[in-house]
């Protein structure tokens, strides 16, 4: 029998396979990871750059550069020399861009802790109810016509955010008993909230007077406005911290979807676990929807397509994941408000629209009979 | 549609009294009234505004709730809001129901069922505004008053129209709602109004009445005034004028020229289109309206 | 069998009682049970369906929680230990499991040295050291080749083989095995029970294993428990469990016992 070493420091540079007396096992490795998540995050840089060159109002590449080269040397713009292109792509553009990544990473990140969480590869993050209470909190803002900003914040997002975290309570509260959350409950919790906001959401649509109810909707639908910089800083902390803690247990995510009896059997502190995720996932879906509406589709797809490319391994489906679905938001949010120029398309049927075939191209290339 | 109203809407009063009384709405629907009607049902506060202002408003038997001016409306039963109750429409036996195209259609198929004459109206441009206020005085009986508001209507109109149409045409952006952002465009009577007041629409361009507009479009056109229906009264959507100060380089930002205007005044397309041009005029072009 | 007297107890169950449901109609699966297991045997459970075996299995490691009494793993509460330290310890074999998303079987075997990544390595690499444990744990159980497929795309005896290499993975003290010969042919059925008497009999592994086949408990096991509704009927070792007149009343049925050829251990054959 192989002796009993003590555990070894990681070594930074180990090998794809490891060669034992005559078996090796695949499994992660530091390497293989730093490569896909460089290229990903390349890709991201790339396409990121090449969404700031597209837009409504056509502004050349030289432009772009030029500006992109007044940023980095002087850390501001001038507003003269830059012109209206300068506004536009520092004030408009470029903050958009940020917030779509920002959003669709997000959205992929929590589609794929749901799916690990709830041990099914077809949950996403409005499963929870959540993003139909974030709605209804926005719906109701509506309603009610409150207008002004809150902290820099217009105040519908704060509403939305509110109701978001109404949903939270009650589904948390309803699937937790005796200190353990039952992830049966949570799901159904989920489906019921669901449903009920949903109604309350076509209720306050059907009493509202005709312009109202045609902004309730438009809202539904998703947008991504163009946001300030301070809300993006915001943003970004909020979201990148949920990202972070949802990386850290890319281990245990692994181990949970084994079952949670045979997570418990090898160590896992699943109450613990299983709280922490539904926690950031939840209140990063509020913020999601508060501040863009219903966006479908990347929760869900992205994490399954990104799955049946690099592996079940957390440790680098969910930082691929987190960046392949910020690319494609971007992409999607790109194609919204440049396609119909200069009028825009809601980013959530963009989403739908080029989501669904790749899916289901990718679906029809892989043999039948892969677990998904 | 449009061909059919000129047909009725040769402005000829006598034909009326010598056609048989049957009237074409705005969906190509045609109605016969055997009799003048005498209760009539309003489904839309613009609606209310031109019976009331034909002199027919004792024929108004049931309103909706937005209809609050005149102030006789709100005497009259209330049959709901913008999705109206049937039950309580058919409670006031109506001879006559009169709607915006933004019916429902269980509505519509009722009374239709039921043989209750319903009148659809489409505002899509001033011209049309007139041309309801002529047929509505033809339905009700009330021919002389009508012509005399049509024509007053647009002679008003015109008049501001003229005086404005020799002053530089400011830049004008109209923020209808701003979460998503949507403004209007050539399609809307809100459009033709800025046209009158002396505003050059920067969505002039757009194909759409009610388009979606790209914020880069926006800055490139750069407008020098921003105008958002205001607040108050149940109908009117709510503004977000705030968050627009944030483009300090919008030269109506840096002038700051941002304006509430009536919506009340703006979104009916009823007699009072007057007030809301002027109301626009005067935020438009204040060194020409003042204090009128 | 290995007598390692002076050692704690790897078990010490204390008057436990637990079930399922905790409202007071429900019957208990145990009530005040009392047993001690010796570290360095290997125990057999065995008694018919709804025994409450496999229970008894998951209160020992701790995946079920009594209502009261205790279970001490080497004379310490194990409601005082966390569940990684428990699973440094104790690894568990269930009878089966499921698979929802596509990992390895390499993967799956790896997924043993999770305890000993605790309690900041929550992201953590696998070190070789890691690796080569399961390598060898997967070659030990001839499944060295299955490394790269899934769990659905294997038999049922190579899941489960791949079940016992991640138990070994995790190096543990306690063997504690939910029908582990169920789906294997008689091949493997053989070399699993010799792999762990020679486990035992190496390492001074305690191995607890709950079985249907009578025959392969007798012939492993040093110690056999005999459950019946919940209760310990008869404790001993095979030759005092596996008799007819202990063995019928609980199993309600006739039984023959008489000798294996080779072994001499009590071997059970049904009168068809």
């Amino acid at each position: 029998m192989s002796t009993h070493t003590s555990n070894q420091q990681v070594d930074a540079l180990q090998l794809h396979n490891v060669e034992t007396k005559g078996g090796t096992i695949a499994c992660l490795s530091a390497i293989r990871w730093l490569t896909s998540l460089s290229v990903l995050g390349l890709f991201s840089v790339l396409i990121g750059v090449g969404c700031l060159t597209v837009g409504a109002q056509p502004i050349s590449f030289e432009t772009v550069l030029q500006i992109v080269g007044m940023v980095l040397q002087e850390g501001r713009v001038d507003h003269e020399s830059a012109g209206v292109s300068g506004v536009i792509l520092l004030q408009v553009r470029f903050p958009r861009i940020v917030l779509a990544f920002l959003v669709g990473g997000s959205l992929a990140a929590v589609g794929v802790g749901l799916q690990a969480l709830l041990r099914n590869p077809l949950a996403e993050p409005y499963v929870l109810g959540i993003s139909s209470g974030a709605a209804f909190g926005a719906t109701l803002g509506i309603l009610f016509g409150i207008g002004g900003t809150v902290m820099g914040l217009s105040a519908l997002p704060v509403w939305a955010f509110l109701g978001g975290l109404l949903s939270i309570l009650v589904v948390y509260r309803i699937s937790v008993t005796y200190r353990m959350l039952s992830v049966h409950t949570l799901l159904l919790a989920g489906v019921i909230l669901n449903a009920l906001f949903s109604a309350l959401i076509m209720f306050a649509i059907s009493i509202a007077d005709p312009s109202r109810a045609f902004k309730m909707m438009m809202w539904l639908m998703g947008t991504l406005n163009a946001p300030e910089y301070s809300t993006l800083l915001w943003l970004g902390v909020f979201l990148g911290v949920g990202v972070f803690l949802l990386f850290w247990l890319a281990r245990p995510l692994n181990i949970l979807t084994m079952g949670e009896e045979t997570a418990r059997a090898l160590g896992v502190e699943i109450e613990r676990v299983k709280k922490l995720i539904f926690v950031v996932a939840a209140l990063m879906t509020g913020a999601v929807v508060s501040i863009a509406g219903l966006i479908g589709f990347v929760g869900m797809v992205v994490p399954h397509t990104v799955r049946m490319i690099v592996g079940a391994d957390h440790r680098l489906l969910l930082p691929a994941s987190t960046l392949v679905g910020g690319m494609f938001l971007m992409v999607a949010d790109t194609v919204a408000r440049t396609v119909l120029a200069p009028t825009e398309l809601p980013v959530g049927v963009v989403t739908a629209l080029v989501g669904g075939p790749i899916f289901l191209y990718l679906l029809m290339k892989r043999r039948a009979g892969v677990a998904l | 549609m449009k061909r059919r109203q000129q047909g009725i809407l040769t402005g000829m009063p006598f034909m009326a009294n010598v056609a048989p009384r049957t009237f074409v709405d705005d969906t190509g629907r045609k109605i016969y009234l055997a009799k003048t009607p005498k209760r009539v049902v309003s489904l839309a506060p613009s609606i209310t505004e031109i019976l009331f202002a034909i002199g027919a408003g004792d024929s108004v038997v049931g309103v909706t709730e937005f209809c609050d001016y005149p102030p006789e409306a709100l005497t009259k039963t209330q049959v709901g809001d913008s999705r109206p109750n049937l039950e309580a429409i058919l409670a006031l036996e109506p001879d006559l129901v009169l709607a915006m195209e933004v019916i429902r259609d269980d509505v519509l198929k009722t009374l239709q069922q039921l043989k209750i004459p319903l009148f659809i109206l489409e505002a899509k441009s001033l011209e049309h505004v007139y041309a309801h206020i002529r047929t509505l005085g033809r339905m009700l009986d009330r021919v002389q008053e009508a012509n005399a508001l049509a024509h007053s209507m647009r002679q008003d109109i015109q008049a501001i129209g003229d005086r404005t149409s020799s002053l530089p045409k400011p830049r004008v952006l109209y923020v209808l709602y701003s979460q998503p952002f949507i403004t209007v465009g050539p399609g809307s009577f809100i459009h033709q109004l800025l046209e009158f007041a002396g505003g050059d629409n920067i969505a002039k361009d757009v194909g759409q009445a009610y388009p979606r507009l790209s914020m880069e479009v926006v800055m490139q056109k750069d407008p020098e005034i921003l105008l958002f229906p205001s607040m108050g009264g149940k109908g009117s959507p709510e503004s977000d004028r705030d968050q627009w100060t944030r483009w300090d380089t919008m030269t109506a930002v840096k002038n700051d020229r941002l304006y509430f205007v009536p919506w009340a005044l703006i979104s009916r397309p009823g007699p009072r289109l007057v007030q809301g041009l002027a109301a626009l005029a005067k935020v438009i072009h204040p060194e020409k309206f003042q204090g009128n | 069998m290995k007598k390692t007297s002076g050692q704690p107890l790897a078990f010490d169950v204390r008057e436990l009682s637990f079930r399922y449901d905790l409202s007071p109609e429900r019957s208990w699966a145990f009530r005040n049970l009392q047993c001690s297991i010796e570290t360095g045997t290997i125990v057999g459970v065995i008694g018919p369906n709804g025994s409450g075996k496999t229970s008894l299995l998951k209160l020992l490691m701790g995946l079920l929680r009594p209502e009261s009494g205790a279970v001490h793993l080497f004379g310490q509460d194990l409601r005082t230990l966390s569940p990684a330290k428990i699973a440094q310890q104790i690894a568990f074999v269930p009878q089966e499991t499921s698979q929802v998303f596509p990992f390895t079987l390499g993967e799956l075997v790896l997924m043993g040295r999770y305890p000993f990544h605790q309690p900041f390595d929550g992201w953590g690499w696998d070190s070789s050291d890691d690796v080569n444990r399961a390598s060898q744990a997967m070659k030990d159980l001839e499944i060295e080749s299955l490394a790269d497929r899934m769990m659905s795309d294997v038999s049922g005896g190579e899941r489960q083989r791949a079940m016992i290499a991640r138990a070994l993975t995790q190096d543990p003290q306690i063997l504690l095995l939910d029908e582990p010969t169920a789906f294997l042919d008689l091949y493997h059925q053989l070399d699993i029970a010799r792999k762990l008497r020679r486990l035992n009999h190496d390492r001074g592994l305690t191995v607890v294993m709950v079985s249907h086949d009578l025959n392969l408990a007798s012939q492993c096991c040093d110690q056999l428990l005999l459950l019946h509704q919940g209760e310990i009927v008869k404790r001993g070792c095979p030759h005092e469990v596996i008799r007819p007149e202990i063995l019928e009343p609980v199993y309600r049925c006739e039984i023959i016992v008489d000798q294996h050829p080779r072994s001499n251990a009590p071997r059970v054959s049904l009168p068809v």
